[in-house]
């Protein structure tokens, strides 16, 4: 590339060759190489998670299928699969965008330029997170998903509901399908997976058993797989799911948040004038610009293996 | 590559953004074919989500490169950095790979144990079958493709760090820049 070779060539005029001592390693400043390795490392934490994620779900009889569970977005808008998230995959990407931009404009000691793109970029990160909560809003407060409870189960043999008198209805379902448990005695809900339950005693009814915390588990009737004929009660989906979830999410936002509050401080610091003082082609913001786009890139993974897998 | 002007560097950015922006759609397009939101009933194929799966992973793995290789500049970094950065990465490809399909098996024996529990023994006449069940397993073990690729992986690998040594000692200016 013609760039190293720039460089080499001025490193040998100079200091008679890389090797020689007296120049960065690597030709870059200690700053910017000490970012990239701990983007290194983290990208290491984040794997870790992730494989985590892959390993318990793959172990799992039945895992909550991701276009079930994520397919509500503001605006009591529901059944729309993936969409809420795919739009807060390109806010992550704009805000990459904005970085690249205000990069450039540092180089050419551009400082309107570099406060203008980098606020684009705090706008899209603040987007993101403002996301970010109304999506865990949502699951914690309407449907009621924890890091110890996870009320969205997938059915391993196909069924069919029983209705209120008992007898099984019309509603069926095949091995697979997924289904999501509410909670009784709530008035309300809108735009999310309920379709209009009334408020149930705790306790045994004809088409469903309601716990102590008011979780609806529906009864049905087996119609396939070794339990034929048997009448069972939809039961919570794997614990690991909720924890999973908002631990990886939780964890990923936590990065987004201090990226949000590390532009601010440096669009400050640039406003001020502190790095067109150094003549450095506003080298820190670069190296901030590498934080932002390793939490784009995380978000990519993150994206991919709990969302589209 | 060589130093683009402003206005080349502008535009190849626009570029960016449209190319990230289409692989996602491409990659959310293509996971809700294969869950069945587009065709009805497509995801009654079974076998259907393993390449379904490889597109989706690859597409990401291409937009993992386009942002470090352009937007985080590895590009016109020197080899040797990014080479630090990329060799240890890579290692995780592998992990990811081996750790879904331990998942996997992890299924299988419980699913086995489970299966086996539920039936009775009979006395046995003497040999029964061809294979025991530990023969099997291994047997098993063996044949399935992905086991032996793990040690093929950690020979590239250890040829590729060895080869970066060697670099290093004798002194290769591409390497440290």
């Amino acid at each position: 590339m013609e760039t190293t070779e720039n460089a080499l060539h001025q490193h040998s005029e100079n200091h008679g060759g890389s090797w020689e001592g007296a120049t960065s390693p690597f030709n870059v400043s200690y700053g910017k190489l000490m970012m990239w390795y701990f983007l290194l490392s983290d990208a290491f934490t984040f794997a870790g998670f992730l494989i985590a994620y892959g390993a318990l779900r793959f172990s799992s009889p039945s895992w909550p299928v991701p276009d079930f569970v994520f397919s509500t977005a503001p605006f009591g808008i529901h059944d729309a699969p993936l969409i809420f998230v795919t739009i807060m995959s390109f806010l992550l990407i704009i805000s990459s965008v904005t970085m690249v931009r205000a990069v450039q404009e540092g180089h050419r000691e551009n400082k309107k330029g570099v406060v203008f793109w980098m606020l684009l970029t705090i706008i899209g990160g603040a987007g993101f997170l403002g996301c970010q909560a109304w999506e865990w809003t949502n699951l914690i407060g309407k449907e009621h998903m924890s890091v110890t409870t996870n009320p969205f189960g997938s059915h391993v043999n196909s069924g069919v509901y029983l209705d209120e008198k008992g007898n099984p209805s019309s509603e069926t379902f095949k091995a697979g399908a997924s289904y999501l448990m509410h909670k009784s005695e709530e008035g309300g809900h809108d735009g999310d997976h309920s379709e209009g339950h009334h408020a149930l005693a705790k306790g045994d009814h004809p088409n469903a058993f309601v716990d102590d915390a008011g979780f609806i588990h529906r009864k049905f009737k087996v119609t396939s797989g070794p339990n034929t004929g048997a009448v069972e009660i939809e039961e919570f989906g794997p614990k690991a799911f909720g924890a999973l979830f908002f631990f990886i999410t939780g964890f990923h936002g936590f990065h987004v948040l201090s990226g949000v509050a590390f532009l601010l401080i440096i669009m400050i610091n640039v406003a001020s004038g502190v790095y067109a003082a150094r003549k450095n082609g506003y080298e820190m913001v670069e190296k901030i610009g590498l934080y932002w786009h390793f939490v784009d890139l995380v978000w990519v993974f993150v994206f991919l293996v709990f969302y589209l897998f | 590559m060589s130093h683009k002007t402003y206005e080349e560097s502008k535009k190849a950015v626009v570029k960016g953004l449209f190319l990230l922006g289409f692989v996602t759609l491409i990659e959310v397009f293509i996971s809700l074919f294969g869950k069945g939101h587009i065709i009805p009933g497509i995801n009654d194929i079974t076998w259907l989500a393993y390449p379904v799966g490889l597109i989706i992973a690859i597409l990401s793995i291409y937009k993992a490169y386009f942002i470090i290789y352009e937007f985080m500049h590895m590009a016109y970094e020197v080899k040797g950095l990014a080479l630090t950065v990329l060799l240890p990465t890579s290692l995780l490809i592998w992990a990811l790979i081996a750790f879904f399909q331990e998942g996997t098996a992890w299924k299988a024996r419980r699913e086995f144990v489970k299966e086996k529990n539920a039936k009775t023994i009979e006395p046995s006449k003497g040999n029964q079958g061809y294979l025991d069940d530990n023969s099997l397993f291994r047997l098993q073990f063996y044949l399935c493709p992905v086991n032996q690729f793990g040690n093929l992986f950690f020979f590239w690998l250890y040829s590729v760090v060895f080869l970066l040594l060697v670099g290093i000692i004798c002194k290769q200016d591409w390497i440290i820049g």
